[in-house]
């Protein structure tokens, strides 16, 4: 008797703790995945935002990676798990919107609840300060009178930094007459800059900080502060759709959160987002702020979904 | 696809190479001691790597060591239970509640 | 910089430093020496901690536990012939069937003072010649690297211990198995069978673990059991003479060389040092003929050039913002959180936290010594213990540390599989370091050749005749190859 008293008693404790109501949400740490290695800018920006999501939240978060298939892996696993607020990844605009459209993966639009987005950096064409290119137009020049001579780079096939490469040169006219050198990581593409085997390469400021790079263009509806001199693509000739792809990255749960947990972890990404600790840390690193709530950001990834696919078919990804 | 043509190419070369040597002369793999041992650690190794990620660290560590420690020799129950609840548990507990790293957990509880 | 020394020592001095240095290094000698638990996880664990250090320190515990991570490895390989960490593979092959014949205590001696002079050595390398040799990892293009990692490749020969088309068998199915995942200039999946998990391939650490770990215990597992406890006697680390260096040096400088070479060129690291300069050693050491039963010039050429590989990889990261490999890459992201911009102006802008990081390396390698003495004493007992505690103990610290790498339970199942197949193939007489070399060298292999046929618009011949660094690899790569032959065959003709 004493025996099923007690089965009864730890199976009322255990349900007990495992239903999730709303007001105590969260009841145990949260997840935040970072798709990419320990010591990628992704990583870096979520180990930076975690603190302050913590303290916004009023609860444990930790971050967590599950590196592989330029962010896809993480991704697959997101989208199977239970939607029930305590796990989310950090994800940019490659992994949820190009690559479900080039690769055959296990997500697509609707595989998600977007929280809020955070940082939205925009990629810059640069080359080596020796290089003799000072604008777009010589470099449309030089490869037009030798074609198959020069080489860009890129952090791996499908990331960002190939993707606006090839829509920048796609959009100039000229990929045809151009090489692609991918590479394993950005650190090894800015070093070859450096050496000169390739001869350019597109990433975030913060890359090109690095080494002695000049930027030739930038990937931007406007002007950037730090190089009010650098010409957006649109302004370079590029049209759209390829002039349109920046690179933005928010934090996705699995579809079908509650609407109240939604919530919840909206409030604590605005608070977070917005603290000064995150702020100075942007600051440092150079991530440019750009925070959305969960309404905004899922119209906003809805209509880059539309226009990534357009841009692929005339990038011919 | 080309790279791995080229290697599994060369890979059916040495198989072919290796295989004229074990015919020209056999070699002798070395006893196994019990077959009902071996099988037993390799099985409840296999299942148990197979159960951490849906039944969490906890319970299938004990499982594990449950059965692997009998199967390589201990005899005294106490000491297997003792070993196979206390390594586990401190393991989860340094990392799940110490330094913030968790380890899956089971289904019936976020603590372990 | 030497006007920062004064600073600098101040910084290590403090509460904060001090603790930095001999925790760290202690953290990372014990979670090195556990296998399943390699250096990736370990400077993952202590991560979160440095976001709330300061700058000099943040960075000093990470490379306490990168060093001292990579000398515990080598206390596993030579124990319990499991390398807690894949750069002391190599150390496995003459660490235990030393420790097996009695003398673990003096194995790990050699291995201790072997690692500390390498790493010792990579930190004046490295504080002197940052910037020159900055200067010739630049001069490595995809075509040079792809020469290195050919010669890389050669190894494989000298590590099979046993048969050589077996090892070279087992250097295929490595290499095989990496090109599982994403290709790396297309993008496209290989063998992937449409499952998502295998987008990035086959974790290497799981099957590294699999391979050598698991498959060990398996192994023991098929064994006879006895009563008595089979693990090797061991008291403590026994420092070897004087006089047995003699005749050792010369293997112990080139290890080193090898190690600050291969650490300071982005895209190696340092399982590849220990395994070319064990090779090196096989075909060179005037005690070639013992390597395999117990040399201590082969746990000498693995310990020195793993441990040398630390200060070299820093050389990149310093001088160029370039990381070395995935750890130097973890202190590049720390210094960025903590507000500081990697890249050529690094050393220039901060002298002092250059100063304090250089000097505290040095000291982290001088740290080794003792604390490797003192940590042996402590662990002997644990090695007391009966087998069948240690080995189910290691599959479930396997199981952990292999969950952290990703945070993946799938990787566990490829564990899983790579420690069956690792103990099917061992029992038919399969070398498991050339699988390893296949394995670690394969995506590199591929990447460089394809990398170079890309920048030669498909012309291998153009591989050589333009690059004057890649003929001379090569042309060693081909003598690596020839030179055991040619032995064998002058041997075969002067018994006639």
């Amino acid at each position: 008797m004493k025996f099923h008293h007690l089965i009864a008693g730890v199976l009322g404790a255990a349900m007990a703790a495992t239903s999730a109501s709303a007001q105590d949400f969260p009841e145990r740490p949260i997840n935040l995945i970072a798709p990419f290695n320990a010591g990628g800018g992704t990583d870096l920006l979520l180990r930076g935002l975690a603190p302050h999501f913590a303290e916004a939240i009023g609860g444990d978060v930790f971050v967590s990676n599950m590196a592989g298939g330029s962010g896809t892996v993480a991704a697959s696993a997101l989208q199977g798990q239970r939607p029930d607020g305590y796990q989310m990844a950090y994800m940019s605009v490659t992994v949820s919107t190009i690559q479900p459209q080039i690769k055959n993966v296990p997500y697509g639009l609707d595989s998600w609840t977007p929280i809020c987005s955070v940082a939205a950096s925009p990629t810059l064409l640069f080359v080596s300060n020796d290089s003799p290119f000072q604008s777009v137009d010589d470099v449309v020049a030089a490869v037009k009178a030798e074609p198959g001579k020069y080489v860009f780079g890129s952090s791996g096939p499908g990331a960002i930094t190939h993707l606006t490469m090839v829509s920048a040169f796609a959009g100039l006219g000229i990929i045809d007459d151009m090489k692609h050198l991918p590479f394993q990581g950005s650190g090894p593409a800015i070093k070859e800059l450096t050496a000169g085997n390739i001869q350019f390469f597109g990433d975030t400021e913060i890359l090109m900080k690095r080494g002695d790079f000049r930027p030739l263009m930038v990937f931007n509806e406007k002007r950037i502060e730090g190089f009010p001199d650098v010409p957006t693509a649109a302004e370079v000739g590029i049209e759209a759709p390829l002039n349109e792809l920046y690179l933005w990255g928010g934090l996705f749960a699995p579809a079908g959160l509650e609407p109240e947990v939604t919530a919840t972890l909206e409030a604590a990404c605005e608070k977070a987002v917005a603290s000064d600790g995150f702020k100075e840390f942007a600051a440092n690193s150079g991530t440019v702020i750009k925070y959305r709530g969960a309404a905004e950001f899922d119209a906003f990834y809805r209509a880059q979904y539309e226009a990534n696919s357009k841009l692929i078919e005339a990038a011919g990804l | 696809m080309f790279f791995p043509r080229i290697i599994l190419i060369l890979w059916i070369g040495l198989n072919v190479i290796a295989l004229l040597q074990t015919l020209l002369k056999p070699e002798d793999a070395g006893g196994i001691a019990s077959w009902v041992r071996i099988s037993v650690v390799v099985l409840a190794a296999l299942i148990y790597v197979n159960l951490i990620g849906s039944e969490g660290f906890f319970i299938p560590s004990v499982i594990f060591a449950l059965i692997c420690l009998p199967a390589l020799g201990i005899r005294s129950p106490a000491i297997v239970a003792v070993f196979a609840v206390a390594v586990p548990g401190a393991l989860v507990l340094l990392f799940n509640h110490s330094l913030g790293m968790p380890l899956p957990t089971s289904r019936f509880t976020h603590l372990f | 910089m030497l006007s920062a020394l004064p600073d600098a020592i101040g910084i290590l001095l403090s509460f904060e430093g001090l603790s930095v240095l001999v925790l760290g290094t202690v953290l990372g000698i014990v979670l090195g020496a556990m296998p399943g638990i390699g250096s990736t996880v370990a400077v993952a664990i202590v991560l979160p901690f440095t976001l709330t250090m300061s700058q000099a320190p943040a960075i000093i515990l990470l490379l306490a536990v990168y060093a001292g991570s990579v000398y515990g490895g080598s206390i596993a390989a030579i124990l319990i012939n499991t390398p807690g960490t894949p750069q002391s593979a190599a150390t496995c092959l003459d660490g235990y069937p030393m420790a097996k014949r009695g003398d673990a205590g003096l194995a790990l001696g050699w291995a201790t003072i072997a690692s500390v002079i390498g790493g010792l050595a990579s930190a004046v390398v490295l504080i002197f010649a940052a910037p020159q040799l900055a200067a010739v990892a630049l001069e490595f293009g995809p075509i040079e690297t792809f020469a290195l990692i050919l010669l890389g490749m050669t190894c494989i020969v000298s590590v099979s211990t046993g048969s050589v088309v077996k090892g070279l068998m087992a250097g295929m199915i490595g290499i095989f198995l990496s090109t599982v995942g994403g290709d790396p200039i297309l993008g496209e999946m290989r063998f992937t069978f449409d499952n998502w998990q295998l987008f990035a391939g086959f974790n290497l650490l799981a099957v590294v673990i699999g391979v050598f770990a698991l498959s060990e215990v398996f192994v023991r597992a098929s064994a006879p059991v006895s009563k008595v406890s089979e693990l090797v006697a061991f008291k403590g680390i026994v420092l070897p003479g004087w006089s047995l260096w003699k005749g050792r040096l010369r293997n112990l400088g080139k290890s080193v060389l090898i190690g600050n070479v291969i650490g300071v060129l982005p895209g190696t690291g340092a399982a590849t040092a220990a395994f070319i300069s064990y090779a090196e050693g096989r075909r060179s050491s005037p005690n070639r003929e013992r390597f395999g039963k117990g040399e201590p010039d082969g746990i000498v050429s693995s310990e020195a050039a793993n441990n040398a590989v630390t200060g070299g990889a820093l050389v990149p990261t310093m001088a160029l913002g370039i990381p070395g490999d995935a750890i130097t890459a973890v202190m590049l992201a720390t210094l960025t959180l903590h507000g500081i911009t990697p890249g050529p102006k690094l050393v220039d802008d901060n002298p002092t936290l250059i100063a304090a990081i250089f000097a505290g390396f040095f000291i982290i390698n001088l740290l080794l010594l003792p604390l490797g003495m003192l940590l042996s004493r402590v662990a002997a007992p644990i090695l007391r213990v009966r087998e069948a505690f240690m080995m189910t103990a290691i599959v479930i610290l396997c199981a952990l540390g292999i969950y952290f790498v990703r945070g993946n339970p799938f990787d566990l199942l490829v564990m899983g599989g790579a420690g069956l197949v690792g103990f099917l193939l061992r029992r038919q007489g399969f070398p498991m370091a050339p699988l390893v070399i296949g394995m670690v060298l394969g995506p590199t292999l591929e990447l460089t050749l394809r990398q170079g046929l890309i920048l030669t618009d498909g012309s291998f011949l153009a591989f050589f005749t333009g690059h004057p660094i890649a003929l001379v690899l090569a042309l060693a790569a081909l003598l690596a190859l020839s030179l055991p032959l040619l032995r064998v065959l002058r041997a075969g003709k002067t018994h006639e």
